[in-house]
Protein backbone atom coordinates (compact mmCIF):
# COMPACT_ATOMS: atom_id res chain seq x y z
CA UNK A 1 0.00 0.00 0.00
CA UNK A 2 1.27 3.49 -0.80
CA UNK A 3 2.13 5.79 2.09
CA UNK A 4 -0.55 8.28 1.01
CA UNK A 5 -3.18 5.52 1.13
CA UNK A 6 -2.04 4.45 4.58
CA UNK A 7 -2.28 8.07 5.71
CA UNK A 8 -5.83 8.25 4.37
CA UNK A 9 -6.72 4.96 6.04
CA UNK A 10 -5.26 6.06 9.36
CA UNK A 11 -7.11 9.35 9.07
CA UNK A 12 -10.37 7.51 8.37
CA UNK A 13 -9.77 5.13 11.24
CA UNK A 14 -9.08 8.04 13.53
CA UNK A 15 -12.25 9.78 12.46
CA UNK A 16 -14.45 6.71 12.81
CA UNK A 17 -13.18 5.97 16.31
CA UNK A 18 -13.44 9.64 17.26
CA UNK A 19 -17.11 10.03 16.39
CA UNK A 20 -18.56 7.39 18.76
CA UNK A 21 -16.01 8.33 21.40
CA UNK A 22 -17.58 11.77 21.59
CA UNK A 23 -20.99 10.22 22.24
CA UNK A 24 -20.01 7.47 24.65
CA UNK A 25 -16.45 7.61 25.90
CA UNK A 26 -16.39 3.98 27.02
CA UNK A 27 -16.93 2.58 23.50
CA UNK A 28 -13.53 3.55 22.08
CA UNK A 29 -11.98 0.17 22.95
CA UNK A 30 -14.62 -1.74 20.99
CA UNK A 31 -13.95 0.29 17.87
CA UNK A 32 -10.31 -0.75 17.89
CA UNK A 33 -11.26 -4.40 17.86
CA UNK A 34 -13.54 -3.92 14.89
CA UNK A 35 -11.07 -2.08 12.73
CA UNK A 36 -8.10 -4.12 13.97
CA UNK A 37 -5.18 -5.43 11.92
CA UNK A 38 -5.73 -6.37 8.30
CA UNK A 39 -3.90 -7.98 5.40
CA UNK A 40 -4.06 -7.46 1.65
CA UNK A 41 -5.84 -10.39 0.00
CA UNK A 42 -2.93 -10.89 -2.43
CA UNK A 43 -0.54 -11.29 0.50
CA UNK A 44 -2.89 -13.73 2.19
CA UNK A 45 -3.10 -15.81 -1.00
CA UNK A 46 0.70 -15.74 -1.26
CA UNK A 47 0.94 -17.19 2.24
CA UNK A 48 -1.56 -19.94 1.44
CA UNK A 49 0.34 -20.63 -1.79
CA UNK A 50 3.60 -21.02 0.09
CA UNK A 51 2.15 -23.37 2.67
CA UNK A 52 -0.03 -25.53 0.42
CA UNK A 53 2.19 -25.50 -2.66
CA UNK A 54 -0.82 -24.41 -4.75
CA UNK A 55 -0.36 -21.98 -7.62
CA UNK A 56 -2.76 -19.08 -8.20
CA UNK A 57 -3.72 -16.90 -11.14
CA UNK A 58 -5.61 -13.80 -10.07
CA UNK A 59 -8.05 -11.69 -12.02
CA UNK A 60 -6.55 -8.16 -12.13
CA UNK A 61 -9.70 -6.91 -10.36
CA UNK A 62 -8.99 -9.10 -7.34
CA UNK A 63 -8.08 -6.71 -4.58
CA UNK A 64 -9.44 -6.60 -1.08
CA UNK A 65 -8.29 -5.95 2.44
CA UNK A 66 -9.10 -8.76 4.83
CA UNK A 67 -9.55 -8.04 8.50
CA UNK A 68 -7.37 -10.44 10.46
CA UNK A 69 -9.32 -10.13 13.69
CA UNK A 70 -9.39 -13.63 15.16
CA UNK A 71 -7.49 -14.95 12.15
CA UNK A 72 -3.94 -16.29 12.21
CA UNK A 73 -2.70 -15.37 8.72
CA UNK A 74 -0.07 -18.09 8.89
CA UNK A 75 -2.67 -20.76 9.53
CA UNK A 76 -5.28 -19.94 6.91
CA UNK A 77 -5.80 -23.14 4.92
CA UNK A 78 -7.38 -23.57 1.49
CA UNK A 79 -11.00 -24.12 2.69
CA UNK A 80 -10.71 -21.03 4.91
CA UNK A 81 -9.25 -19.02 2.02
CA UNK A 82 -12.24 -20.00 -0.15
CA UNK A 83 -14.57 -18.74 2.57
CA UNK A 84 -12.65 -15.46 2.78
CA UNK A 85 -12.90 -15.11 -0.99
CA UNK A 86 -16.65 -15.75 -0.82
CA UNK A 87 -17.31 -12.96 1.65
CA UNK A 88 -15.31 -10.66 -0.64
CA UNK A 89 -17.53 -11.57 -3.64
CA UNK A 90 -14.77 -13.62 -5.21
CA UNK A 91 -14.66 -17.24 -6.28
CA UNK A 92 -11.90 -19.70 -7.08
CA UNK A 93 -11.69 -22.91 -9.02
CA UNK A 94 -8.85 -25.32 -9.53
CA UNK A 95 -8.09 -26.54 -13.04
CA UNK A 96 -4.94 -28.22 -14.39
CA UNK A 97 -3.25 -27.70 -11.04
CA UNK A 98 -3.78 -23.94 -10.94
CA UNK A 99 -6.31 -22.05 -8.83
CA UNK A 100 -8.05 -19.26 -10.77
CA UNK A 101 -9.46 -16.44 -8.66
CA UNK A 102 -12.15 -14.25 -10.22
CA UNK A 103 -15.13 -12.10 -9.19
CA UNK A 104 -17.96 -14.48 -8.29
CA UNK A 105 -20.24 -13.07 -10.98
CA UNK A 106 -18.15 -15.31 -13.26
CA UNK A 107 -18.41 -18.33 -10.99
CA UNK A 108 -21.17 -20.16 -12.84
CA UNK A 109 -19.06 -19.97 -15.99
CA UNK A 110 -16.23 -21.90 -14.36
CA UNK A 111 -15.76 -25.19 -16.18
CA UNK A 112 -16.22 -27.37 -13.10
CA UNK A 113 -16.97 -31.01 -13.95
CA UNK A 114 -20.64 -32.07 -14.08
CA UNK A 115 -21.83 -34.49 -11.42
CA UNK A 116 -25.12 -35.91 -10.16
CA UNK A 117 -24.22 -35.70 -6.49
CA UNK A 118 -21.77 -33.82 -4.29
CA UNK A 119 -19.09 -36.05 -2.82
CA UNK A 120 -18.23 -35.63 0.86
CA UNK A 121 -14.70 -34.50 -0.06
CA UNK A 122 -15.97 -31.44 -1.95
CA UNK A 123 -15.29 -28.27 0.06
CA UNK A 124 -18.30 -26.14 1.01
CA UNK A 125 -17.06 -23.15 -0.97
CA UNK A 126 -16.01 -25.00 -4.11
CA UNK A 127 -18.20 -24.51 -7.16
CA UNK A 128 -20.21 -27.48 -8.45
CA UNK A 129 -22.32 -28.15 -11.53
CA UNK A 130 -25.09 -30.64 -10.79
CA UNK A 131 -27.80 -32.39 -12.76
CA UNK A 132 -30.53 -33.55 -10.40
CA UNK A 133 -33.36 -35.83 -11.42
CA UNK A 134 -36.79 -35.18 -9.92
CA UNK A 135 -39.02 -38.25 -9.56
CA UNK A 136 -42.40 -36.98 -8.37
CA UNK A 137 -42.32 -33.17 -8.33
CA UNK A 138 -42.15 -31.14 -11.53
CA UNK A 139 -38.61 -29.81 -11.81
CA UNK A 140 -39.86 -26.61 -13.47
CA UNK A 141 -42.25 -25.90 -10.59
CA UNK A 142 -39.45 -26.06 -8.01
CA UNK A 143 -37.39 -23.33 -9.71
CA UNK A 144 -39.34 -20.31 -8.40
CA UNK A 145 -39.53 -22.00 -4.98
CA UNK A 146 -35.80 -22.70 -4.66
CA UNK A 147 -34.14 -19.96 -6.71
CA UNK A 148 -34.47 -17.27 -3.98
CA UNK A 149 -32.36 -19.50 -1.73
CA UNK A 150 -29.39 -19.08 -4.07
CA UNK A 151 -27.06 -16.13 -4.65
CA UNK A 152 -27.61 -14.11 -7.78
CA UNK A 153 -24.39 -15.36 -9.34
CA UNK A 154 -25.59 -18.98 -9.10
CA UNK A 155 -27.73 -20.77 -11.67
CA UNK A 156 -30.83 -22.94 -11.36
CA UNK A 157 -32.83 -24.12 -14.34
CA UNK A 158 -35.23 -26.94 -15.15
CA UNK A 159 -35.35 -29.03 -18.30
CA UNK A 160 -38.95 -30.27 -18.47
CA UNK A 161 -38.33 -32.97 -21.09
CA UNK A 162 -36.23 -34.99 -18.66
CA UNK A 163 -37.74 -33.45 -15.50
CA UNK A 164 -34.28 -32.52 -14.27
CA UNK A 165 -32.68 -29.50 -12.64
CA UNK A 166 -29.33 -27.91 -13.36
CA UNK A 167 -27.62 -26.36 -10.36
CA UNK A 168 -24.46 -24.27 -10.47
CA UNK A 169 -23.52 -22.93 -7.06
CA UNK A 170 -21.11 -23.40 -4.18
CA UNK A 171 -21.18 -26.96 -2.85
CA UNK A 172 -22.41 -25.97 0.62
CA UNK A 173 -25.48 -24.22 -0.74
CA UNK A 174 -26.03 -26.85 -3.43
CA UNK A 175 -26.17 -29.51 -0.69
CA UNK A 176 -28.96 -27.53 0.98
CA UNK A 177 -30.91 -27.27 -2.29
CA UNK A 178 -30.52 -30.96 -3.08
CA UNK A 179 -31.68 -31.84 0.45
CA UNK A 180 -34.75 -29.62 0.03
CA UNK A 181 -35.52 -31.07 -3.37
CA UNK A 182 -35.23 -34.62 -2.00
CA UNK A 183 -37.67 -33.73 0.79
CA UNK A 184 -40.15 -32.15 -1.65
CA UNK A 185 -39.84 -35.16 -3.91
CA UNK A 186 -40.37 -37.60 -1.07
CA UNK A 187 -43.41 -35.70 0.22
CA UNK A 188 -44.97 -35.62 -3.24
CA UNK A 189 -44.28 -39.34 -3.59
CA UNK A 190 -45.89 -40.06 -0.19
CA UNK A 191 -48.97 -38.15 -1.33
CA UNK A 192 -49.02 -40.21 -4.51
CA UNK A 193 -48.56 -37.15 -6.73
CA UNK A 194 -46.56 -37.19 -9.90
CA UNK A 195 -45.52 -34.69 -12.52
CA UNK A 196 -47.92 -35.13 -15.44
CA UNK A 197 -46.52 -34.59 -18.95
CA UNK A 198 -48.81 -31.57 -19.53
CA UNK A 199 -47.68 -29.94 -16.28
CA UNK A 200 -43.99 -30.02 -17.10
CA UNK A 201 -43.85 -26.89 -19.18
CA UNK A 202 -45.60 -24.80 -16.52
CA UNK B 1 -22.05 -2.19 -29.77
CA UNK B 2 -18.94 -4.21 -30.68
CA UNK B 3 -16.83 -1.08 -30.84
CA UNK B 4 -18.16 0.02 -27.47
CA UNK B 5 -17.30 -3.36 -25.98
CA UNK B 6 -13.81 -3.14 -27.41
CA UNK B 7 -13.42 0.27 -25.87
CA UNK B 8 -14.48 -0.93 -22.45
CA UNK B 9 -12.13 -3.85 -22.83
CA UNK B 10 -9.26 -1.59 -23.76
CA UNK B 11 -10.05 0.55 -20.75
CA UNK B 12 -10.14 -2.53 -18.51
CA UNK B 13 -6.86 -3.74 -19.93
CA UNK B 14 -5.15 -0.46 -19.19
CA UNK B 15 -6.33 -0.46 -15.57
CA UNK B 16 -4.13 -3.27 -14.29
CA UNK B 17 -1.28 -1.74 -16.27
CA UNK B 18 -1.56 1.42 -14.23
CA UNK B 19 -1.91 -0.55 -11.02
CA UNK B 20 1.18 -2.59 -11.73
CA UNK B 21 3.21 0.47 -12.63
CA UNK B 22 3.00 1.41 -8.96
CA UNK B 23 4.55 -1.82 -7.80
CA UNK B 24 6.57 -3.51 -10.53
CA UNK B 25 8.87 -5.50 -8.26
CA UNK B 26 7.89 -9.01 -7.16
CA UNK B 27 6.57 -9.03 -3.63
CA UNK B 28 7.75 -11.58 -1.16
CA UNK B 29 7.65 -11.60 2.57
CA UNK B 30 8.78 -14.48 4.78
CA UNK B 31 6.26 -17.32 4.88
CA UNK B 32 4.62 -16.37 1.59
CA UNK B 33 5.09 -17.28 -2.05
CA UNK B 34 6.23 -14.75 -4.64
CA UNK B 35 3.60 -12.55 -6.23
CA UNK B 36 4.58 -11.45 -9.74
CA UNK B 37 2.97 -8.97 -12.11
CA UNK B 38 4.49 -9.77 -15.53
CA UNK B 39 3.30 -8.21 -18.80
CA UNK B 40 1.25 -10.80 -20.70
CA UNK B 41 3.14 -10.17 -23.92
CA UNK B 42 6.47 -10.75 -22.19
CA UNK B 43 5.23 -14.01 -20.68
CA UNK B 44 4.15 -15.15 -24.16
CA UNK B 45 7.50 -14.08 -25.66
CA UNK B 46 9.48 -16.01 -23.08
CA UNK B 47 7.27 -19.06 -23.49
CA UNK B 48 7.66 -18.89 -27.27
CA UNK B 49 11.45 -18.68 -27.02
CA UNK B 50 11.53 -21.65 -24.67
CA UNK B 51 9.15 -23.94 -26.57
CA UNK B 52 9.39 -22.76 -30.18
CA UNK B 53 5.60 -22.27 -30.38
CA UNK B 54 4.46 -19.47 -32.66
CA UNK B 55 2.02 -16.78 -31.56
CA UNK B 56 0.07 -14.00 -33.26
CA UNK B 57 -0.88 -11.45 -30.62
CA UNK B 58 -3.66 -8.91 -30.92
CA UNK B 59 -2.27 -5.42 -30.19
CA UNK B 60 -4.93 -5.02 -27.47
CA UNK B 61 -3.30 -7.83 -25.47
CA UNK B 62 -1.98 -5.49 -22.83
CA UNK B 63 -2.34 -6.41 -19.22
CA UNK B 64 -0.27 -7.48 -16.29
CA UNK B 65 -0.94 -10.96 -15.02
CA UNK B 66 -1.10 -11.56 -11.28
CA UNK B 67 0.72 -14.82 -10.60
CA UNK B 68 1.15 -16.30 -7.13
CA UNK B 69 3.68 -19.10 -6.79
CA UNK B 70 4.04 -19.40 -10.57
CA UNK B 71 7.34 -18.55 -12.22
CA UNK B 72 6.45 -16.66 -15.43
CA UNK B 73 9.73 -17.83 -17.01
CA UNK B 74 8.83 -21.47 -16.51
CA UNK B 75 5.11 -21.24 -17.15
CA UNK B 76 3.50 -24.28 -18.79
CA UNK B 77 1.25 -24.10 -21.87
CA UNK B 78 -1.88 -24.80 -19.79
CA UNK B 79 -0.88 -22.19 -17.21
CA UNK B 80 -0.22 -19.62 -19.94
CA UNK B 81 -3.67 -20.20 -21.47
CA UNK B 82 -5.30 -20.04 -18.03
CA UNK B 83 -3.52 -16.76 -17.31
CA UNK B 84 -4.79 -15.31 -20.58
CA UNK B 85 -8.30 -16.59 -19.83
CA UNK B 86 -8.40 -15.01 -16.38
CA UNK B 87 -7.47 -11.71 -18.07
CA UNK B 88 -10.29 -12.12 -20.63
CA UNK B 89 -8.13 -13.10 -23.58
CA UNK B 90 -8.83 -16.10 -25.77
CA UNK B 91 -6.44 -18.40 -27.57
CA UNK B 92 -7.35 -19.94 -30.90
CA UNK B 93 -5.12 -22.56 -32.47
CA UNK B 94 -4.82 -22.14 -36.24
CA UNK B 95 -2.54 -24.80 -37.74
CA UNK B 96 0.78 -24.30 -35.97
CA UNK B 97 0.08 -20.74 -34.83
CA UNK B 98 -1.67 -19.69 -31.62
CA UNK B 99 -3.73 -16.52 -31.99
CA UNK B 100 -4.29 -14.40 -28.87
CA UNK B 101 -7.22 -11.94 -28.93
CA UNK B 102 -9.55 -10.24 -26.42
CA UNK B 103 -12.15 -12.95 -25.82
CA UNK B 104 -15.08 -10.83 -27.10
CA UNK B 105 -13.86 -11.48 -30.65
CA UNK B 106 -12.92 -15.13 -30.26
CA UNK B 107 -16.13 -16.66 -31.61
CA UNK B 108 -15.66 -14.81 -34.89
CA UNK B 109 -12.31 -16.46 -35.54
CA UNK B 110 -11.84 -19.65 -37.54
CA UNK B 111 -11.56 -22.18 -34.72
CA UNK B 112 -11.47 -25.94 -35.18
CA UNK B 113 -15.00 -27.44 -35.44
CA UNK B 114 -15.79 -30.69 -33.68
CA UNK B 115 -18.90 -32.86 -33.65
CA UNK B 116 -18.01 -35.35 -30.96
CA UNK B 117 -16.85 -34.92 -27.41
CA UNK B 118 -13.58 -36.76 -27.77
CA UNK B 119 -11.86 -33.75 -29.32
CA UNK B 120 -8.33 -33.02 -28.22
CA UNK B 121 -7.87 -29.41 -27.19
CA UNK B 122 -6.26 -27.81 -24.15
CA UNK B 123 -8.81 -26.65 -21.56
CA UNK B 124 -8.55 -22.96 -22.41
CA UNK B 125 -8.30 -23.22 -26.20
CA UNK B 126 -11.31 -21.77 -28.02
CA UNK B 127 -13.32 -24.34 -30.01
CA UNK B 128 -16.60 -24.61 -31.91
CA UNK B 129 -18.69 -27.73 -31.38
CA UNK B 130 -21.88 -28.97 -33.02
CA UNK B 131 -24.02 -31.23 -30.85
CA UNK B 132 -27.10 -33.17 -31.95
CA UNK B 133 -29.12 -34.52 -29.03
CA UNK B 134 -31.19 -37.61 -29.84
CA UNK B 135 -34.35 -36.72 -27.93
CA UNK B 136 -33.92 -33.41 -26.13
CA UNK B 137 -35.26 -30.27 -27.80
CA UNK B 138 -32.20 -28.20 -28.68
CA UNK B 139 -34.12 -24.91 -28.63
CA UNK B 140 -35.28 -25.55 -25.05
CA UNK B 141 -31.72 -26.23 -23.94
CA UNK B 142 -30.44 -22.80 -24.96
CA UNK B 143 -32.11 -20.65 -22.26
CA UNK B 144 -31.21 -23.05 -19.46
CA UNK B 145 -27.58 -23.61 -20.47
CA UNK B 146 -26.56 -20.27 -21.95
CA UNK B 147 -26.14 -18.63 -18.49
CA UNK B 148 -23.37 -21.15 -17.78
CA UNK B 149 -21.29 -19.69 -20.59
CA UNK B 150 -19.41 -16.37 -20.62
CA UNK B 151 -20.84 -13.47 -22.58
CA UNK B 152 -18.11 -13.83 -25.17
CA UNK B 153 -19.21 -17.40 -25.94
CA UNK B 154 -21.97 -18.44 -28.32
CA UNK B 155 -24.80 -20.95 -28.09
CA UNK B 156 -27.61 -21.37 -30.59
CA UNK B 157 -30.05 -24.05 -31.67
CA UNK B 158 -30.97 -25.01 -35.21
CA UNK B 159 -34.58 -26.20 -35.31
CA UNK B 160 -34.57 -28.29 -38.48
CA UNK B 161 -31.54 -30.36 -37.58
CA UNK B 162 -32.19 -30.22 -33.83
CA UNK B 163 -28.56 -29.24 -33.27
CA UNK B 164 -26.75 -26.96 -30.88
CA UNK B 165 -23.81 -24.80 -31.86
CA UNK B 166 -21.37 -24.00 -29.05
CA UNK B 167 -18.40 -21.69 -29.25
CA UNK B 168 -16.39 -21.36 -26.04
CA UNK B 169 -13.25 -22.51 -24.27
CA UNK B 170 -12.79 -26.28 -24.59
CA UNK B 171 -13.21 -27.05 -20.87
CA UNK B 172 -16.54 -25.25 -20.67
CA UNK B 173 -17.75 -26.76 -23.95
CA UNK B 174 -17.00 -30.19 -22.45
CA UNK B 175 -19.04 -29.28 -19.37
CA UNK B 176 -22.01 -27.99 -21.39
CA UNK B 177 -21.85 -31.02 -23.66
CA UNK B 178 -21.86 -33.32 -20.62
CA UNK B 179 -24.96 -31.53 -19.34
CA UNK B 180 -26.66 -31.86 -22.73
CA UNK B 181 -25.78 -35.55 -22.74
CA UNK B 182 -27.19 -36.12 -19.23
CA UNK B 183 -30.42 -34.24 -20.01
CA UNK B 184 -30.77 -35.99 -23.34
CA UNK B 185 -30.37 -39.45 -21.82
CA UNK B 186 -33.02 -38.71 -19.19
CA UNK B 187 -35.49 -37.19 -21.68
CA UNK B 188 -38.80 -38.98 -22.07
CA UNK B 189 -41.56 -38.79 -24.65
CA UNK B 190 -41.23 -37.98 -28.31
CA UNK B 191 -37.91 -36.68 -29.63
CA UNK B 192 -37.79 -33.04 -30.70
CA UNK B 193 -39.65 -29.93 -29.62
CA UNK B 194 -43.33 -30.94 -29.88
CA UNK B 195 -45.18 -30.02 -26.71
CA UNK B 196 -47.09 -32.95 -25.29
CA UNK B 197 -50.74 -32.25 -24.55
CA UNK B 198 -52.13 -33.78 -21.38
CA UNK B 199 -53.95 -36.98 -22.15
CA UNK B 200 -52.57 -37.28 -25.69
Amino acid sequence: MKPSKICAAVLLLGMSSLAPAADEPGAAGKQEVRTGPSIELVDLIARVAKRTGKQFILDPRVSATVSTAGLDVNRVDYPRLLAILRVNQLAAYEATGVVNVMPDANARQFAVPVSTEIGPQVLDDEMVTLVVQAKHVCAAQTVPVLRPLMPQAAHLAAFPQSNSLIISDRAGNARKLVALLDLLDKKAGDLGRDCEPGEKSN
Amino acid sequence: MPSLRTLTLAALASLPLAAAAQEPAPRQSPGSATVQYPELVEVIQNFSKRTGKKFIIDPRTRANAVLVGIDPDNITYEQLLATLAVNYFATVVQDDVIVVVPDAGARQLPTPVYTDLQFKAADDEWVTVLLTPRKACAAQLVPILRPLMPQAAHMAADLKSGSLILSDRAANVRRIATLVDRLDKAATGKPGCEIEKPGS
